[in-house]
């Protein structure tokens, strides 16, 4: 199973130098263009959200992040050492039937990587957060998720 | 992220591809703005090359929606790629933007013609001139989301004759054209009185709702459509007792609902009804629920909507559910909507009281 691990530092575009390798690495291996969004959406909203509130200014943070890919599976395990947040404790936003004017845009990324996912496992081991998440591959003309 | 803004006829267009995401939707955001800035009142954001969205891009999305709300000018948005769409219906984003498949159909619900293929996927521009429609925007805005697809022609018949329904013309004047199209795509009881005319389909005459309305279709030979016999028995409705439980009742068979529940080909409610419903979309009705209130929520893509107790529901409009009983119809398929009162609570309370 071909596997690819990456470290994301608390410093500023961690996020771009992230995609640039995910670019260069696994993208190739899925051919499906659900599969590759899927993973770019999940790793952006995730690494997006820890640097924006789970990482403290000034201290040595950083996450570790490992992609798994056979011909079931897509598996990414991500592992920091930021704020304790538990995303799959997050509740649904609730304005999702709501007009434009009353709409709230928070906690909508979160539930999309929940949303994108087909199984989800999150564990708090101090001073670890640690997300397994898992999509079951699909054909390449297959692109519901 | 890359974007180039063109201005056809009096439409602004914003071409946008790649990967919108957390550090490129400050650049999206600038780019919709200057857009936005550089005047008019209408606006397109053509998604075709997009490779990514996420919530960040969503929140741009949202953000331009509520200016563009607030500045009394339109916004669709055109040809979204798979990925766009799927992260629109997990978002349900879908529910807050005219979305059309092509640029060319975005442009004609603002009256504009394509002026040329290159950027409309290869599709063969119709019309020409680019001359803005003299309708009002709602109108065209309405009449493109009504239109189905070309080869569809049943579909496109009922979802003539649905919007004709939803805006009937004044009594006092003569029916205006509202569409046109070969004979053969002709609704039942379209006439065709001159080859001048050849292209202008003539809707049936339709009821209009009101005081004085039977007498007024009485004398026009009208006959009006089925109402149900819920609302028709002379007797009055029972109100709805909240907090109640609300069942779809379909071919005899209840179907518990709950908040967030979809009605459509794609929905887990009654799917083996609505699955074989021709016409159907796969999120046709959303069930929600607001306090103890339940609601349907017609979604603003949605071209021929369900019909509650003889009337259209509106796209984009909520409808909250008052009666015990209602009934809805869709191309001669009906089902209900029924509340029952929610005992749970009493009976608990019931149980605790009563030691």
């Amino acid at each position: 199973m071909p596997s690819f691990a990456y470290e994301i530092r608390n410093r500023p575009g961690a996020l771009s130098e992230l995609m640039r390798k995910l670019d260069s690495t696994v993208l190739p291996l899925l051919d499906n263009p659900s599969e590759r969004s899927a993973l770019l959406l999940v790793v952006d909203e995730l690494v997006s959200n820890l640097l924006k509130y789970g990482f403290e200014p000034g201290r040595d943070q950083y996450m570790s992040m490992r992609i798994m890919v056979d011909g079931e599976w897509l598996q990414m395990e991500l592992r920091d050492n930021g704020r304790q947040f538990n995303p799959l404790a997050r509740l649904n936003p609730d304005s999702l039937y709501r007009e434009a004017a009353d709409r709230q845009s928070g906690g909508l990324g979160v539930y999309i990587v929940r949303k994108m996912m087909d199984a989800a496992h999150y564990e708090w081991t101090p001073p670890w957060n640690n997300l397994t998440l898992r999509k079951k591959r699909r054909a390449k003309d297959d692109c519901t998720h | 992220m890359i974007a180039r803004t063109e201005t056809v006829g009096e439409c602004k267009v914003l071409h946008v591809g790649g990967r919108i995401d957390f550090e490129s939707s400050l650049d999206f955001e600038q780019q919709v703005n200057s857009m936005i800035q550089s005047g008019g009142d209408r606006f397109v954001i053509e998604l075709s090359k997009v490779e990514l969205l996420s919530s960040a891009g969503l929140r741009v999305l949202l953000s331009t929606a509520k200016r563009v709300q607030h500045r009394h000018a339109e916004l669709a948005l055109a040809s979204p790629s798979q990925v766009v769409r799927q992260v629109f219906r997990i978002s349900h984003f879908d529910l807050l933007f005219k979305i059309f498949p092509t640029l060319r159909e975005a442009l004609a619900a603002f009256g504009i013609s394509a002026p040329s293929a290159e950027d409309y996927g290869g599709e063969t521009p119709q019309g020409g001139g680019g001359t803005p429609s003299a309708k009002p925007a709602e109108d065209r805005l309405a009449e493109a989301a009504a239109a189905p697809p070309r080869s569809e022609p049943a579909e496109e018949r009922e979802a003539l004759r649905s919007l004709v329904r939803a805006t009937p013309p004044p009594m006092s004047q003569p029916t205006p054209p509202v569409a046109t199209g070969s004979p053969a795509d002709l609704p039942k009881g379209a006439s065709v009185s001159s080859p001048a005319q050849a292209k202008t389909v003539v809707p049936p005459p339709l009821p209009i709702s009101g005081p004085g309305a039977e007498e007024r279709d009485r004398a026009r030979g009208v006959t009006p459509p089925p109402v149900p016999a819920a609302v028709s028995d002379g007797r009055p409705r029972r109100e709805a007792s909240y907090p109640a439980v609300l069942e779809v009742r379909a071919e005899g068979i209840s179907y518990p609902c709950k908040d967030g529940d979809v009605i459509g080909t794609a929905g887990r409610v009654a799917n083996s009804f609505f699955a074989s419903i021709a016409g159907l979309e796969a999120r046709h009705l959303l069930i929600g629920r607001e306090g103890d209130r339940w609601f349907v929520f017609t979604p603003k893509n949605i071209a021929h909507p369900f019909v509650l107790d003889g009337v259209p529901l509106v796209a984009g409009e909520r409808k909250f559910l008052q009666y015990v009983e209602h009934q809805v119809e869709f191309s001669g398929h009906l089902f209900g909507l029924r509340l029952i009162p929610d005992r749970r609570k009493k009976a608990l309370f019931g149980r605790f009281s009563s030691k």
